[in-house]
This record gives structure tokens, sequence and C-alpha cells, in this order.
């Protein structure tokens, strides 16, 4: 198939997208330019708006980028909520509870901590995976329930504090994050920061390295890589658990960056939009920070928008999904935008664009 | 008979982006006729097959079928007009048996029900009247690469196609198979079917088809009835415009190393003889504790120097009573024990399912042997991984390429550097060095021949025989100590074989082993110093080549003495 035929299919659908989408805000008495800029005012239209879309990144990016790392050695981790959660609670409990801790050593551990445990809450779907031959998406799905539940249990239970509201102390004021005050109540911690170095070391990890080309090369192919020598097996473990960890450290920063405490039902299905920040980007770590961005600013629009179009947030919902339908529909931001590539690094998949200049 | 043509393709023309896969092609094929289709690598034939059977749709031109002009929109509708492909890469589905794939498309009885009892008669019927062994019931998946094809094969027979195409039908195929599946075709010939099909063996081709149409870089170089010209003007043919650029160094290549390679076979082929006894006796319990001796010592880093009789070679790989495992496909090894000496080439032949998967999987350490042991140098490697083997030397190129050997969805560059990425020259602390890669990969496959777009496009942008090129150049890369081969010239043009041949000639003078599974006992004349054939698991024999008789090969391969 030659590229300009796909990359012209691709943008068909991203337009079918757009189409469906004006045609559906048209019905609800909305122009579809004034949809996108209530999405763009909702979302930094003033500096409480940006500061809200901030904190909604950093959870939403990092369990993209676990989903996404887990797909590229050619495992699915749907478990993100629930590794997400735990690791969380875990960091939550600990910072309550280290007070005479100075800041420099308590983050450090709390961060290391919450990723741990996400790692850990990622292994039984390994060992049945290995053991048992049960697929991963299964047990992470069934993990998540568990992982909640036991998280309302202890959060009750033993490591809360004391009310029924179910919710722990607040943390030692030394683990908050360092935060920047920019306005009048909109403060932005340092956790995007930390995301998005994250998202870039990955990604150069897999691109540029020995490890990197052996766990993509796990991933387009299994067998072919075990032939060639490759510890096929091994780096899909590693992976995992590494996903494992970020998703429970996208919890940990959302403790100590954003609630410096754990609450019941902490994630508002931050886990689960890991997925389609992921597949949004096609299983790129890279374009994960472009697609987590994507979907903060849809999230945390929502309420502008039903104030200021007073459209309902279903809606938003709705349009939101259509136009990722259409995206999923092989419509890869890359080829609509190729400057983007050299900033966020290629999509899996496609030809390098130094090598598309020479041929 | 001929008044008008079954099939006609009129100035047929396909592109592939900046690339005419077929350009301006127009020859007829008769009624009841077997019509043979060769050329190059590349050459566009795959292309063409695919065009008549409705894959896709030509850009210019047009096929016409018994005088009407065919717009297949799918190849169903292909199908449906008795058309019936057997492509070179088998399309089966692998969770479902080999019945059920055999009636996979096939339309549906009364009610859209499959009857399966009908079917199962009718499709054990067509496997004994043509000589299969197919397992039925077996999940496709499981099956041998073969057996894949006999599924294809199958499939068109079930559906009683008029025209039956077949792409490098023989490839994999054993003489013995070979054969049938050859009768058949004629058979098929006299009940009214046309046969079009793609080789590249000549011999076959001269002896099967009634005419043969030479295709070159994308164009019909001309058609001619086979009684009327010779295997070397056909050869000249398909070599004049394509391949005629790159021939005379690699000829000249061949000529001076099939000169070092004489000397060095007459020194050789004494001691071979004696080992020829030593494998056919079984496993050598004082060699064997001899060299896990060794390896115990500690001498494992330098190779290990045997002096065995009056020889001084030293052994290269040997197997000794290697059993593996009863896998699903095929029969497992059976006490099987070999010896190569460096610089060697060993052939097993036999017909598929006879163990030869086995042998190259408990060989390349994918799997694990019961009972045995292997030495690679000297050294135990029988409980080591594929990659510790890997490290010292042993190199594998499989034979079902895409799936154990290619990432069809990576890139070219990442195919070249899958199993090297490791190597000193091309990483520097864990980071890998693109340039040097880049330069690498491009000089590599310039080197290897292989036709490619560029090195960011995917692997399955590539022709299959330019595949198996690249398959074959990343093998014989780095320093292989042995080489496994398994069905090297698969999909290979002449021109293609040739400069395999010297290449390998060329690695052996610098005292490279190769072991060489094939089907096909031509590559396995031409490649190999000893040939054995294994049967049911066990090694029926081994023959020297330039000793060995073909009949006598082709009886062991059916399991005589």
């Amino acid at each position: 198939m030659s590229v300009r035929y796909s990359t012209t299919s691709r943008m068909l659908a991203i337009a079918t997208g757009l189409a469906v989408c004006a045609i559906i805000a048209r019905g609800a008495g909305v122009g579809p330019w004034e949809l996108v800029k209530a999405v763009i005012e909702g979302s930094f239209g003033s500096p409480q708006a940006s500061a809200a879309t901030l904190a909604k990144v950093t959870p939403l990016v990092l369990n993209g980028l676990a989903v996404a790392v887990a797909y590229r050695a050619g495992l699915l981790n749907i478990g993100c909520e629930g590794q997400m959660t735990l690791g969380a609670l875990a960091a939550a409990s600990l910072a309550t509870r280290a007070g005479e801790w100075s800041g420099a050593v308590l983050i450090p551990a709390t961060l290391a901590l919450g990723g741990l445990i996400g790692a850990v809450w990622a292994m039984p779907a390994l060992w049945l995976r290995r053991r048992k031959r049960v697929h991963e998406v299964l047990t992470t799905l069934i993990l998540n329930t568990l992982a909640l539940h036991l998280a309302d249990l202890l959060v009750v239970g033993p490591l809360g504090d004391g009310t029924a509201i179910g919710r722990t102390a607040l943390v030692a004021r030394q683990a908050f994050l360092p935060s920047w005050e920019f306005d009048r109540g909109a403060a932005v911690s340092l956790a995007p920061l930390i995301a998005f170095g994250l998202v870039v070391a990955v990604q150069v990890w897999l691109e540029r390295t020995v490890w990197g080309f052996e766990v993509r090369a796990t991933g387009m192919g299994p067998l072919a890589a075990r032939v060639s020598g490759i510890e096929a097996e091994r780096w899909q473990r590693r992976v995992f658990l590494l996903s494992g960890f970020i998703a429970g450290l996208a919890g940990t920063l959302e403790v100590l960056g954003v609630h410096h405490r754990f609450y019941r039902a902490f994630s508002p299905g931050y886990g689960f939009d890991g997925i389609t920040v992921a597949f949004l980007a096609n299983g790129s770590p890279g374009w994960s920070c472009v697609s987590g961005l994507l979907m903060a600013m849809l999230r945390s629009a929502d309420k502008w928008l039903q104030l200021s179009l007073s459209i309902s947030p279903s809606l938003i919902w709705i349009i939101q999904a259509v136009l990722l339908l259409s995206v999923a529909c092989q419509a890869r931001i890359d080829a609509v935008w190729p400057w983007m590539k050299r900033v966020f690094g290629r999509l899996p998949g496609g030809p390098r664009a130094s090598e598309e200049a020479q041929s | 008979m001929h008044d008008r043509p079954e099939i006609r393709f009129c100035s047929v023309s396909k592109r592939f982006g900046s690339l005419w896969a077929n350009r301006e092609i127009s020859f007829d094929v008769h009624r009841a006729e077997i019509h043979a289709i060769v050329g190059e690598n590349g050459a566009g034939k795959s292309t063409l097959m695919k065009l008549l059977c409705g894959h896709f749709l030509p850009d210019e031109g047009f096929i016409a079928l018994r005088g009407r002009e065919s717009r297949f929109r799918s190849p169903r509708q292909a199908a449906e007009a008795g058309l019936g492909l057997v492509s070179q890469q088998p399309h089966t589905f692998p969770q479902l048996t080999a019945l059920e794939n055999v009636l996979a498309g096939h339309p549906p009885g009364l009610f859209r029900l499959l009857r399966p009892a009908a079917a199962r008669t009718r499709v054990e019927a067509l496997c004994s009247r043509f000589g299969f062994e197919l397992p039925l019931d077996q999940r496709a998946g499981e099956l041998a690469f073969a057996h894949r094809q006999q599924i294809q094969l199958l499939r068109v027979l079930y559906r009683d196609a008029s025209v039956l195409v077949l792409d490098e039908p023989t490839s994999l195929l054993a003489p013995p198979e070979a054969e049938r599946l050859l009768d058949l075709l004629r058979g098929l010939r006299f009940k009214d079917h046309t046969v079009l099909f793609v080789s590249h063996r000549l011999s076959e081709v001269l002896s099967l088809a009634d005419r043969v149409s030479v295709l070159s870089k994308g164009r019909c170089v001309g058609t001619y009835a086979t009684a009327d010209v010779t295997r070397e003007r056909i050869a000249r043919l398909i070599a004049e415009d394509g391949g005629a650029v790159g021939s005379p160094p690699a000829d000249r290549a061949a000529n001076e190393l099939g000169g070092a390679h004489a000397a060095r076979l007459s020194i050789s082929h004494a001691p071979v003889v004696e080992e020829e006894d030593r494998a056919m006796r079984g496993p050598a319990p004082n060699n064997r504790q001899l060299v896990s001796l060794a390896a115990g010592a500690g001498t494992s880093s330098c190779p290990h120097e045997r002096s065995v009789g009056s020889r001084g070679t030293r052994i290269a790989l040997s197997l000794d009573g290697v059993r593996s495992e009863v896998s699903t496909d095929e029969s497992p090894l059976d006490r099987v024990s070999l010896e190569l000496v460096e610089g060697e080439s060993f052939g097993v032949g036999g017909v598929v399912g006879n163990g030869q998967r086995s042998l190259a999987r408990v060989v390349s350490g994918l799997e694990a042997a019961v009972e045995g042991g292997i030495h690679l140098a000297g050294e135990d490697v029988t409980r080591m991984s594929l990659r510790d083997r890997r490290l010292r030397g042993l190199r594998w190129l499989p034979a079902n390429l895409t799936d154990e050997g290619m990432l069809p969805a990576a890139s070219l560059l990442d195919n070249c550097l899958l199993g090297l990425q490791r190597e000193m020259r091309f990483q520097r602390y864990g980071w890998l060095r693109s340039k040097p890669v880049f330069r690498w990969a491009s000089a590599m496959l310039s080197a290897g021949d292989v036709r490619y777009p560029a090195l960011g496009y995917p692997a399955s942008s590539l022709s299959g025989g330019n595949l198996q090129k690249l398959g074959l150049c990343r093998a014989l890369e780095g320093k292989p100590r042995v080489v496994l081969l398994e069905q090297p010239s698969r999909g290979l043009d002449l021109l293609a074989q040739k400069q395999l041949r010297s290449r390998v000639h060329e690695l052996r003078a610098q005292g490279v082993s190769f072991l060489v599974i094939s089907h096909d006992l031509e590559e396995l004349f031409e490649l190999c110093d000893r040939i054995g054939v294994l049967f049911r698991g066990a090694l029926m024999g081994v023959q020297n080549t330039n000793q060995a008789r073909r009949e006598t090969l082709v009886r062991w391969m059916l399991g005589g003495p």
C-alpha cells in the first residue's frame, strides 16, 4: 500500500469524524467553531482552568504511558486503575506516617513505594499468564475490581483517619510536591513535569537503545524475537512490571501533587482513560503526551461547556467518543501535522522522517 | 480446441507507488493447458497471479476470462468464476482444523449449514487420491508449512476450480511429493482444467508445462512452447534484462571460489566416509565422553581440537543420539546422531513432517532435546538457551520466515538488525548507533541484491524472494560458526540461488559449517558434501554427494532400507 493512499484515508477519517461532530453540535444548537472555542476556553481560558487541566494531565499521560509501554512489548495492561489506586493508597499511608522525615527523603521514598505497589499489583497477572496461560486482559480487569474494593476496605479501616468518610489523614507538609502558584487559587505542581520527563525517558529508551529495540521486537513478533535470541518472555515480564510501576506512580503523584490525601473512589476512571490515551497515540509513549493533553482538555472543559453553551455534558461525551472512533479508524495525528513527528518522535509503524527524505 | 483463449492478459499494468510491478503484460492461456510463468524475484509473477484472482484490480489493461473481461472486486468473485489460487504463503486459519480450513469459503449446503460428514468423505477421498497424509482434525496452526500448502491445494480441488493458479507449489515439497503433485496437475489437464503455475525450477517447467511465459522486470518477454525452447534459452531470457547487470561478478566469484573449494574438498573427503559410518551406527560413547570432559575442563573458550583417526579437522557441530519431544505437527527426532566438520556442509532431506522441523528447533535451541547431547565446537550446548547458542556462533534461517524470522510490521532497518542488535559495532553503552546501523544495513542489502524501496519501509513490502534474500544475508552476517539453513532457496530465482551457492562456498572456505534442511534434493546436491535423509524422525542413512544416488535417497525418504 502506498504511503500517500494511507495518509489520505487517515485524513478522510478525521474529516468524517469532525463532520459528524459538527452535525451533532448543530443539532444541539451550537456551531462547531463555538464548540472548539468553548473547549479551549474551558480548559485554558483562565488561570484556574489551566491549573485544573494541568492537574488532570499527569494521571492521564502517565496511565497512557503505562498502557502504551506494555503494548509495545505485546501485552495489554487494562489494570492501571487498580494499580494506580493501590499505589496512591500506599503512598498516602507512608506520607502521613513519616512526619519526621525531610522532604528530600520522603518524596522519593513515597514515589518509589507507590510505583512499587503498582508493580506488585501487576504481578499476579504475570504469574497467571505464565503458569496457567490466562490472558492478562482478563486478570488485570479482575484485579481492578479487587484493588478498588481492597482500597475501600483499608481506607475505612486501618489506614483511614478515623472518620466515616473513608479517607486518610492529610500527608505530611514536606511531602507536598513543590508547586508554583501563578494566580490566586491556581497552582501547578511539579507532577506534570515529572510525567512529561518520564514519557521522554521511556520514548528514548524504546527507540534509541538496544534494550528498547528488543522490547519493540518482542511486541511486534514474539516468536521472531525468540528465534533471534531475544529473551522475549523476560522482556514482557519486565515491561509489564514497569507498566504497573508507572500506573502506581500516577496515583502517587496525584496524592502528592493534587489531593494530598487518599480518599474513597480516588480515581475518576483515569486508569481506563489511559487505555484511550494510549490507543489514540497508536501505542506510542511519546505521543501519549499529546493525546493525554487532549483528553485532559476535554475532561476539564465539560463544566464550562455546560455553563457557557448550556448543552448537556452527555453531548460532550458523545462528541468525544465520535472523535475517538474516527481516530481509531487508522487516523493518525502525525499524518495531519508532520512537524509533530520531530517534536514527539515517530509513531510506530510508519517510515522515519530521515529515510522518507532519502527515498 | 484452442479457438478461444481461456485467459487473456491484455496489456495489464499494475503499479505500487512508483514501482511498476506489471507493465503492459499480454499473453494468452489456452483451455486445458499447463502454462508456466517464470522470472526473477520481484519480476511481478505473484502480482500477476493476484491480479488474475481478484486480490486487486489492474491499473491499466484488462484480463479476460473465457472471452469476457473479468473485473473481480474480490477473491471470492474470482473463486465463483472458477479460479483457484494456491499462493506462495499458505493462508490458513490457525485455530481451525485442517478440514475446516479446506471447507473455509466454500458455499454451504442446504439452510447454510456445513455438512461435515459428507464434506469429510470428499476431502478424505481427495487426500487419498493425491496421496496427501494430512491430519484432518489437527489445527492448522500446529501443522507443518507444507501441510498448510496442501490445505490450500485441497481447498481449490474441493471447489473443483476449472482454472488452477499455483504460485511456486513445489518449493516446499520433497521429490516424491513434488512428483505426485506434477502427476496430479497432468491428470487435471486431461480433465479439461487449466493450470497456471509459477516456478523457479526450470526442469519442472520444461517437463510439465505446455507453454511458458517469461517475465522480466514486470514485462512479459515472451511466451514459448516448451517443446521449442531449451533450458538455457529460458535461463538467458530470464536473466537478459534484470539479471545481466549483477551476474558477471557473481560468476567470477563463484569460479574463483569454486577452485579453492575443490581443493578443500579433496582434502576433506577421505575422512568423511569414515564419519558417515559412525553417523549411521549411532552415538559414539567414547567421543561423547571425550567431548564433555574437555568442555568440563574449561577449554570451551578455544575451539576444541580432536584427533580422530588420521584426521586433524575440528568438529563444529555434533548430535549424539538426540531425541526430541513429541510434537503435534510432525515426527519427533529418534536418536539422531551426526557430526559436522568445520567448513563442511551437511544436508538433511525427507518428506515433510518427518522431523526436519524438530531437528531445526532442537539444534537451534528453540526446543530442548529430551535425550542425547548437542555439542557446538566441542562445548556441550544441550541445556543452553537459543541465545547462548547464538552467542557461540550458531545461526538459523527458519523455514517459516515471515513468522519466525521477520517482524513484518517493523521497518527493514529493524529487520536487518534483528538478532544482531547486541553486537558491539552497533551500540555504545547500550545505545544503538543509528548511523553505522543504517550504513551497514544498506551495504548488506545491496550486497545481497535485495530490492527494496527504502530502509524505513515495513518488511511486509518486500516480495517473497527478496525477503528470503534478506533472511539469508542476516543469517550469514557477522562471524557465524555453524549455520542452520532451512529451505534456503525457497522463492529465490536462479541468479539468487547461484549467489547463495557462491556465498556458502566462500564461507565454507573460511571454516563455517552448514546444516541444510530442505525438501528439495537438487538444492541439497548443490549445497552439500553429504546428504542424510530423515524418515519418521530417524536418520535413515547418509551418502556423500559425489557418490550419492538419487534413487537411494528417495527410497530412504519413503522409509525403504
